[in-house]
């Protein structure tokens, strides 16, 4: 059982995580290779991350874990950015791709790179855990039928929350699901900033404004299911401290920002894509410009 | 599309249904609210005698640690209990005796760290307001169980 509740805590994340930018990434050539390939990287990662397990915690004086964790929430919050921000520069060819299937192919696989990471960095984070987690279990001396359905019964559910954001985000009109999408995948960076922060906060690297603001614990707490999907989803938590509430707030404001500068030039098509250049130097090597 | 999407809900209801108890919703809640009330009854009767033992200074404050160890053995906490002082930053090592992994987690402090079979791991907490702050491993959330008492 307890098995079983592990499992479905960690894949829910992965779920809800996967479900959103699945969504996002509708109508994007190639996406279910490259979703693939960011669930196999995982995979693969999270066995890694879990064998240096020990490792990774005793560099650093101890705090090796706290920085691993922290820097792979920043990148892949900032990625997350990235195709906020991406998405709002080519939202009309991707909402004409979506109404007519079978429309051109969308410029750039660059993206689909950057789905891959989010989806194998948050298959990381939670996969490991679920490795040893497991490795535990059989060192505790669960029976080996105990661990499959365990993990199964814990897999078949997170997924099938996962499944129910999708789904659900998937019916809405092409009209709005950008927007929604993209809101979405601004507070999930956002929560994952502001955990990033209290991971820097646990190793002792920040010590101004580290005590909760306020506790809603007794309204939600975080142990229960919705607590937890809350805090997948948007980062929900109960007793947020100073700091955490300045990174969340901070990476909203600089979304908002910066889509704002992404939509601003409302002219032909060919200026946007050389706006875009010139503030992501990477994307000129994809850029096409046949536009 | 529709179909599936009603399975994935009756799915998803199915699970959070089966999970619930799991989640300390409803019996472990109830139970939880026994013990508490019981701990307070206790708690009036003898303050002193709930706390386990600390140093304290002259007003009667915990005097601050250096650091905190706190031991996993058998998937337990020893001590299970530890006082600091309110409003100050602690430092907290947990060193597992056990050669399971475990995942040291409070939602009251809000730290989470995965701590080795044979490891040992450091942390910062607080600095905390006045109260009871519980901690667990998730790994073995049955037995492991323990509390913060910020005074």
């Amino acid at each position: 059982m307890s098995i079983a509740v592990i499992f479905f805590r960690e894949v829910l994340e992965i779920a809800l995580i996967l479900g959103v930018v699945l969504v996002a990434t509708r109508g994007l050539p190639f996406r279910g290779r490259w979703i693939l390939i960011g669930l196999g990287a995982g995979l693969v990662g999270s066995g890694i991350v879990a064998y240096s397990a020990g490792a990774i915690a005793d560099a650093v004086e101890g705090v090796g874990q706290e920085i691993f964790n922290a820097g792979v929430l920043v990148v892949a919050g900032l990625l997350i950015i990235w195709t906020i921000v991406w998405m709002k520069s080519h939202a009309r060819e991707l909402s004409e791709r979506i109404r007519t299937i079978g429309a051109q192919v969308i410029e750039g696989r660059r993206p689909l790179y950057v789905i891959a990471v989010v989806i194998c960095l948050a298959v990381l984070r939670e996969g490991s855990e679920i490795v040893l987690m497991t490795y535990g279990a059989m060192l505790s001396g669960s029976t080996f039928t105990e661990l499959v359905f365990g993990s199964l019964a814990g897999l078949v559910a997170g997924a099938a929350v996962g499944a129910a954001i999708y789904f659900g985000l998937i019916r809405m009109s092409a009209r709005y699901v950008f927007t929604v999408t993209s809101v979405l995948l601004a507070f999930l960076a956002a929560g994952m900033m502001s955990q990033a922060v209290n991971q820097l906060t646990q190793a002792g690297f920040l010590s101004v404004l580290t005590t909760p603001l306020w506790d809603t614990s007794s309204l939600l707490s975080e142990s229960n299911v919705v607590g937890r999907i809350l805090h997948a989803l948007v980062g929900y938590t109960a007793r947020p401290t100073g700091v955490q509430l300045i990174a969340y707030a901070g990476t909203l404001v600089a979304v908002v920002l910066l889509v704002k500068r992404a939509s601003r030039p409302v002219g032909p098509q060919t200026e946007q894509s050389r706006e875009s250049t010139a503030s992501e130097p990477e994307l000129a090597a994809t850029a096409n410009p046949s536009s | 599309v529709t179909c599936i999407f009603k399975l994935s809900l009756i799915s998803t209801l199915i699970a959070v249904l089966a999970f619930a108890p799991g989640f300390a919703d409803e019996d472990d809640t109830k139970e939880e609210t026994k013990k508490e009330v019981t701990k307070e009854k206790d708690a009036k009767e003898s303050k002193e005698a709930e706390l386990p033992e600390y140093e304290k200074d002259k007003d009667g404050k915990p005097v601050k640690k250096d650091v905190y160890v706190i031991q996993i053995k058998d998937h337990k906490f020893m001590p299970a209990k530890i006082v600091v002082p309110a409003g100050e930053k602690i430092k907290l090592r947990i060193e597992n005796l056990d050669p399971t992994p475990e995942e040291f987690e409070s939602h009251d402090f809000n730290r989470e760290k995965i701590i080795t079979g044979g490891g040992k791991a450091t942390m910062y907490v607080g600095p905390l307001k006045p109260g009871q702050y519980k901690f667990f491993g998730e790994f073995n959330e049955d037995t492991a169980q323990g509390l913060i008492i910020a005074l």
